[in-house]
């Protein structure tokens, strides 16, 4: 839906608004929100070019539990980190099924994840911090980033990528974007949504939940848009075609919405809502986003020489706002 | 059908596994339902006051809240945000039966 007309929503199409208040209750996000979006489009129109080398993201693992069953195994998370590193190489056997017409738009995003060696300290460390609480389960509303309020405190943000998994109710799990606030800054799984053994329960068991949260880490957007079920909405990268609303469960191809006839909606990207066994992929314009947020307020997960061959040819005034010394 | 705002009150989730053409059906809290990435949530509280827990871009659903009322007639549910610029949310309620709503798009 493009034209709200006399005030009026039909229905669920309406969910721009609570964006737009979010938006305008956080000012200084809503600033660095909008910086992040400028330097994204600026790579995208000036053909940025992607990155060679594979960038590895340190990872630690905040295991907060309460009951024994949510203290997962050491193989469980392993078990994820596995999954990441193929979801995010195209190494994943699954890939085998996109669609031929989708095939072309598949991407190796070259990024790759290891649970931390060294702690924040400078410890060596398993990458793995193991809380017990007394907090039966949690929510969305970030109290698992905080040992205070029953959860486990955030590794620098700016060096680590935070992953809690935790009992949640409700949810599989949520994001935070680049630009938020450093102490929140990482993703959340619930532990029946984590890694492919252990209690990873069907349909969510093949560890595709953090592939999805870890994109929005970097910064992708709904492959539909986030507009409700409208045709308005944009995920900001070019490849993927315009989409409804989410999809759930296990679509079969085609599946139309939009006028995106005959190939349909992309419901096995990593960026919909489908099952863990109907999404096996990200488009190359998924990429070059990643890239923009690794080259911007990422950056710090980049050897200093892979970024500069990330930023050159761009724009002066570049992503994080400082120049890199050539 | 005509709804009576008793009939509508409860805290609801889209059972999305329910839904035929054009129907929602939601269900009330602690009716089990199979875990989802994510499941539309409404308080309709006695009250008079609501919560809509809209899909937010980070998977997380950033609550609406406002008045809700059953429009006099025609008998559909209004939902009006408190936020003077966000506009009212119709729907027409089919069915209002003790552990089941079913809504459509009004
Ligand atoms: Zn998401």
């Amino acid at each position: 839906m493009s034209t709200p007309d006399a005030g009026q929503h039909r229905g669920w199409c309406g969910t721009m608004p609570v964006h737009h208040t979010m938006l305008a209750t956080q000012p200084e996000y809503a600033i660095a929100r909008a910086t992040i979006e400028n330097t994204a489009f600026q790579r995208m129109t000036a053909r940025a070019p992607v990155h060679e080398e594979v960038v590895t993201i340190p990872v630690v693992v905040h295991v907060v539990y309460r009951a024994a069953a949510e203290n997962v195994s050491q193989e469980q998370i392993d078990s994820q980190l596995t999954v990441l590193n193929h979801d995010f190489r195209k190494t994943n056997a699954d890939v085998s099924k996109v669609p031929p017409v989708f095939q072309p738009l598949v991407a190796d995003t070259r990024i790759e994840f290891r649970l931390a060696t060294t702690d924040p300290a400078g410890g060596t460390t398993t990458g793995v911090v193991r809380r017990q609480t007394t907090r039966a389960s949690f929510g969305q509303d970030d109290a698992v980033k905080f040992t205070a309020r029953g959860g486990s405190d955030a590794w620098p943000a700016d060096r680590y990528l935070n992953l809690w998994v935790c009992r949640l109710d409700r949810f599989l799990g949520y994001a935070q974007f680049p630009g938020g606030a450093a102490a929140t800054d990482g993703v959340v799984v619930s532990h029946t949504a984590f890694g492919t053994s252990g209690t990873a329960a069907a349909p969510f068991d093949l560890g595709r939940t953090a592939t999805h949260e870890v994109g929005h880490w970097l910064n992708l957007r709904h492959i539909w848009g986030d507009d409700g079920e409208g045709c308005s909405g944009d995920d900001f990268v070019a490849d993927t075609p315009n989409q409804a609303g989410p999809n759930y469960g296990a679509p079969t191809f085609p599946n139309p919405s939009c006028g995106n006839a005959p190939n349909g909606d992309l419901f096995m990207n990593y960026m919909d809502y489908t099952d863990d066994r109907s999404m096996y992929m990200f488009t190359k314009g998924q990429a070059e986003r990643m890239d923009a947020c690794l080259a911007g307020p990422r950056s710090s997960f980049v050897p200093a020489a892979e970024l500069r061959n990330m930023r050159a040819g761009v724009a002066e005034g570049d992503a994080a706002g400082e120049p890199v010394r050539t | 059908m005509t709804a009576t705002p008793a009939q509508l009150a409860g805290d609801w989730t889209h059972a999305r596994e329910e839904d035929s053409a054009g129907v929602k059906v939601y269900r009330p809290a602690g009716h089990p339902l199979p875990p989802a990435r994510w499941r539309h949530r409404l308080e309709l509280r006695a009250d008079g006051t609501y919560v809509d827990h809209r899909l937010g871009a980070d998977d997380r659903s950033p609550g609406v809240r406002g008045r809700w009322t059953v429009e006099p007639g025609r008998g559909r549910l209004r939902l009006q945000p408190d936020d003077a610029g966000a506009g009212a949310v119709l729907f027409e309620v089919v069915a209002a039966e003790p552990g089941r709503l079913t809504l459509r798009d009004a």
